[in-house]
């Protein structure tokens, strides 16, 4: 009995073919999938089945459910009463990278006129009568598609010995493998960024080519990623990458104008990323000292190791950052504390201790603190700060004003005035306001007025009228 | 030392609390900080006038020094450097969050020991303080609100003000903060009230009230690209009768397509002026130039019972550039930055002649990988200002070594010109530091340095030279609860 195009007899094979494509494979052509066992007595079951598609509708529908039948079907007879119980389970996909689409062919026979046939690349066998139902050979595609190596890589020619993952392909010597062609998706400009992805959706892919090795020669923490994981290991592998120096490629996220201030925070929340490319000492070059707490949880690993970018940002802030953070730390910009800790604030805003300023930064702070680069006061009070200390330095007048520290112009007492307004936040730093009240103070002293065409007396006595009763002395 | 002694009850009533709960702990931390240095104080003396050279006020000493001479006095008076005299600070930060006692509750404090063994009294500023409880305060946090009770810190765009009182915070959605706190304010970087004796030892016209602290604050960041807040604060006389500061701030952060923008603001609403705005531009450009603008506006800020205020102090508009590139591996890092500034009219004449109305500040710096482990950097600075001005440059070399460890060189050389002052010459400087693991949880690390002034024909006699040397021990007692990883 024959219908179209298949054979009525099937012969009892050794291998079954499982339809080269499961589901999506089979609309998308991704893998090739065959699988030795279980096998189905195809023979046993002649002149049932008039059609292949009976069973295998997905053959031709590309959907992946229904190429093959499910376990009901065979209920149908195997129900224990008519016939013997079965089991059945639809065979597990075996990797390989051959690719092949039956609904390809199809469309291309259709185009060319001819009649689909499953016989004729599953059904040749030396009984027609019965359901025989062969492997597809290897030969039968390479009368239309020529090999696309330009030369195969071992004499053997044994389809095997390179179609199937790497550690199952004994055949292949060290340098077999070192020679492999790349495929032209490793050629792609972003494959390096985007190859940790593919790898998760085709694992089965990589298989062909790469063991973990070929994994862990950059990434240090490869053990602890699934795609990496799901790979062998090789000792043909290890020989050759062993020779190979890690390679990474920065991220474009990295080059992002915001990207020293936010790294932290999305270390903070997926540091996993990170170890990808980042070993502790990554982080070690910028951050010495105990360090954030993401820092521990990346890889560690000796130093002679060469995995790990060596992070050369020598700054993860800009010069003068510490002085001008202020907006970024109020608004929460990049949320300081993903490197820092709530103390760190106090290290630093509570007075000595700190390290916030260069080792030489006494000696020169002058005009840094006349140009206002940052706020003084935000962490040291002027008067016991400031001003202790240069009185103690001999700076600041202790009580006389005829000493001789503005030693550069003789008249300075009688025009200091142009001075003391562009930089009365300096004045203020060594002189106490008894000093300028000696002159300045409407009540026992000379009487110059110190206020400019700007100044709205009734506005701020209505705010603080104790400090005008301190030069004009109303009420007292 | 009553903050002290009610911290130590607070540890101890905790860690002598009952054992069994799950995820009680306490956790120590401690900064050991010693620091030395060696300088000699400005000191004034006088000669006779008959030995000086030239005329008027401003004359010359024989060693070619600045003398200030009086009409019809017999004396003039110069300033020099007087006897080499050492300051030996010690500071002990000690930092304990206790956890554990209930869910979301916690209790935080930083506490600072002092002990000075300077050769004077008063050169190094506190050094006679013997305690200071930065922070110390309980906390309730579960998740959308937060209190705090006890002194505590605010951060915000008018910096940092630390204060005894309460605060409560409130996240009703993911990105928005609203924040409300009050108490008894503290005087800025002194941790102290404004009453205490610190003040009132070196300022005559030191409050006498210490004075309240209310505040609101909002921070909203719907995404890491995106964050604004705003901040209004004021501080008053507990009789209500005077302010002490009346302002508001607003900061805010847009990042988009590689760039940013970020804005602030503070503004003083009783005096009715803004003491800083500043707006800074970043991108990051082909061939990986980091270039940064900004302009900013900036008039200083006096707290309103000082009398500084009513002298009409003006502020200056100022611009500039900032850039950096770095090579394609980042193993070179160079950067070149410009800003002038120019002050506002002051609406006075002065006798001995103009000053500056502008300032000028130009960098040059270049940071380099030397291999794996060392690296280098070097950085010039030119700041010319109406008031001092400096010429200063840097080069510093630096190893990791084992075990975090890390060991650097420097080379230091700068001129100042001192505020209003005749005096020249160039210091000279070479330091080392370095820091190392100590044991599991501790870390060393000290710095040494000596300067050398090599001083010119006009200056009066002041000598920056000086050693410098710090010693610090970084070290944790207790869990780490969830933040470390590995531990």
């Amino acid at each position: 009995m024959t219908t179209s195009g298949c054979p009525s007899t099937y012969r009892k094979s050794t291998m079954v073919i499982v339809a080269l494509a499961m589901g999506g494979a089979a609309a998308t052509g991704v893998h090739a999938i065959v699988e030795r066992a279980p096998l189905f007595p195809h023979e046993e079951h002649d002149g049932l089945f008039p059609l292949c598609t009976g069973c295998h509708a997905g053959i031709e529908t590309g959907v992946g459910a229904e190429i093959f039948p499910d376990e009901q079907t065979c209920l149908n007879c195997h129900d224990g009463v008519v016939e013997e119980a079965v089991a059945w389970v639809e065979p597990q996909s075996h990797p390989s990278n051959l690719r092949f689409s039956h609904l390809v062919h199809m469309e291309r026979q259709q185009v060319a006129g001819e009649a689909w046939d499953c016989a004729s690349c599953h059904g040749e066998g030396s009984r027609p009568d019965l359901m025989t139902v062969e492997r597809a050979s290897p030969e039968g595609c390479l009368t239309c598609h020529a090999h696309e190596a330009p030369s195969h890589l071992i004499e053997s020619r044994d389809c095997a010995a390179c179609h199937t993952v790497l550690p199952e392909a004994r055949g292949l010597t060290e340098e077999v493998i070192a020679a492999f062609p790349q495929p032209a998706s490793h050629l792609e400009p972003d494959f390096q960024g985007s190859h940790g992805t593919l790898a998760v959706e085709e694992g089965n892919s990589c298989a062909f080519c790469h063991s973990q090795e070929s994994c862990t020669r950059c990434h240090a923490n490869g053990a602890a990623l699934p795609a990496v994981r799901a790979l062998a290991t090789d000792a043909r592998v290890a020989a050759v990458v062993s020779e190979t120096a890690p390679h990474y490629s920065e991220p474009a996220t990295h080059l992002d104008s915001g990207w020293n201030e936010l790294h932290g925070q999305l270390a903070i929340e997926e540091v996993s990323s990170c170890a990808n490319c980042h070993t502790e000492s990554s982080c070690r070059g910028c951050h010495t000292g105990v360090g954030p707490a993401a820092l521990n949880t990346l890889p560690s690993l000796a130093e002679d190791d060469p995995r790990g970018v060596r992070v050369a940002v020598l700054a993860v802030h800009r010069s003068g950052f510490s002085g001008q953070h202020g907006a970024a730390a109020a608004a929460a910009a990049a949320s300081c504390e993903s490197c820092h800790t709530s103390d760190t604030c106090t290290t630093c805003h509570n007075g000595p201790g700190g390290g916030f300023h260069p080792v030489n930064f006494l000696q020169m702070h002058g005009p840094e603190s006349y140009g206002r680069e940052s706020d003084c006061t935000s962490c040291h009070s002027t008067e016991v700060f400031c001003r202790s200390c240069h009185v103690s330095t001999g700076m600041g007048p202790e009580g006389n004003l005829r000493v001789a520290f503005h030693s550069a112009q003789p008249g300075w007492l009688l025009g200091h005035g142009n001075a003391a307004r562009q930089g009365l936040e300096s004045c203020a730093s060594c002189h106490r306001q008894v000093d300028c009240m000696q002159c300045h103070a409407a009540v026992g002293s000379w009487s110059i007025n110190p206020h400019g065409p700007d100044f709205d007396g009734d506005r701020l006595s209505a705010k603080n009228v104790s400090s005008c009763n301190l030069c004009h002395r109303v009420g007292s | 030392m009553r903050e002290f002694r009610l911290a130590c009850a607070i540890v101890a009533a905790w860690t002598a609390g009952p054992n069994g709960l799950a995820g009680q702990s306490v956790r120590i931390t401690g900064v050991t900080h010693a620091q030395y240095v060696d300088l000699q104080p400005l000191r004034v003396d006088s000669i006779p006038a008959s030995e000086t050279f030239g005329s008027g006020i401003l004359r010359r000493a024989p060693n070619g020094a600045v003398v200030r001479c009086l009409t019809g006095e017999d004396y003039c008076l110069l300033s020099g450097a007087g006897e080499s005299v050492y300051a030996l600070p010690l500071l002990q930060d000690v930092s304990v969050s206790a956890w554990g006692l209930g869910r979301g509750v916690r209790f935080f404090a930083r506490l600072r020991g002092r002990a000075s063994a300077s050769q004077e009294t008063g050169l190094w500023p506190k050094g006679n303080d013997a305690f200071d409880a930065l922070v110390a305060y309980l906390e309730l946090d579960r998740g959308d609100y937060r209190v705090r009770g006890g002194r505590q810190w605010m951060v915000s765009g008018l910096g940092f003000y630390n204060f005894d009182g309460a605060s409560v915070l409130y996240r009703p959605v993911d990105g928005l903060a609203v924040e409300g706190y009050g108490g008894w304010s503290l005087a800025r970087g002194l941790d102290e009230p404004r009453t205490s004796a610190s003040l009132s030892a070196i300022e005559p016209f030191a409050p006498d009230d210490r004075g309240m602290i209310l505040g609101i604050s909002g921070t909203y960041r719907p995404s890491l690209a995106t964050s604004v807040s705003a901040l209004y604060q004021r501080e008053i006389r507990t009789d209500r009768r005077d302010l002490y500061t009346d302002r508001v701030a607003m900061d805010g952060v847009i990042r988009r397509w590689g760039m940013s923008l970020t804005g602030s603001l503070e503004a003083d609403l009783a005096g009715r002026q803004v003491n800083e705005a500043k707006l800074t531009g970043r991108f990051v450009g082909p061939g990986r130039l980091d270039t940064q603008l900004f302009a900013r506006r900036y008039r200083p800020f006096f707290e309103l019972w000082t009398i500084w205020g009513a002298f009409s102090p003006v502020g200056f508009t100022e611009g500039g550039l900032e850039t950096r590139w770095r090579s394609e591996r980042g193993s070179i890092v160079a950067g070149a930055d410009l800003s002038r500034r120019s002050y506002d009219e002051t609406s006075l004449s002065s006798t001995f002649g103009p000053i500056r109305s502008d300032g000028w500040r130009a960098g040059l710096s270049l940071s380099g990988l030397l291999s794996d482990i060392w690296k280098a950097d070097g950085r010039y600075d030119l700041d010319v200002g109406f008031g001092a001005a400096k010429s200063a440059a840097s080069v510093r070399v630096h190893r990791t070594l084992p075990e975090n460890g890390r060991l650097g060189f420097s080379l230091q050389a700068f001129q100042r010109i001192f505020e209003f002052r005749v005096d020249e010459g160039t210091v000279f400087g070479l330091g080392v530091d370095g820091g190392m693991k100590a044991g599991s949880r501790g870390y060393l690390s000290g710095t040494f340095a000596a300067y050398r002034h090599a001083v010119g024909r006009d200056s009066p006699g002041v000598d920056w030279s000086q050693l410098r040397a710090s010693l610090r021990w970084e070290w944790t007692l207790g869990p780490e609860p969830g933040m470390e990883g590995r531990q």
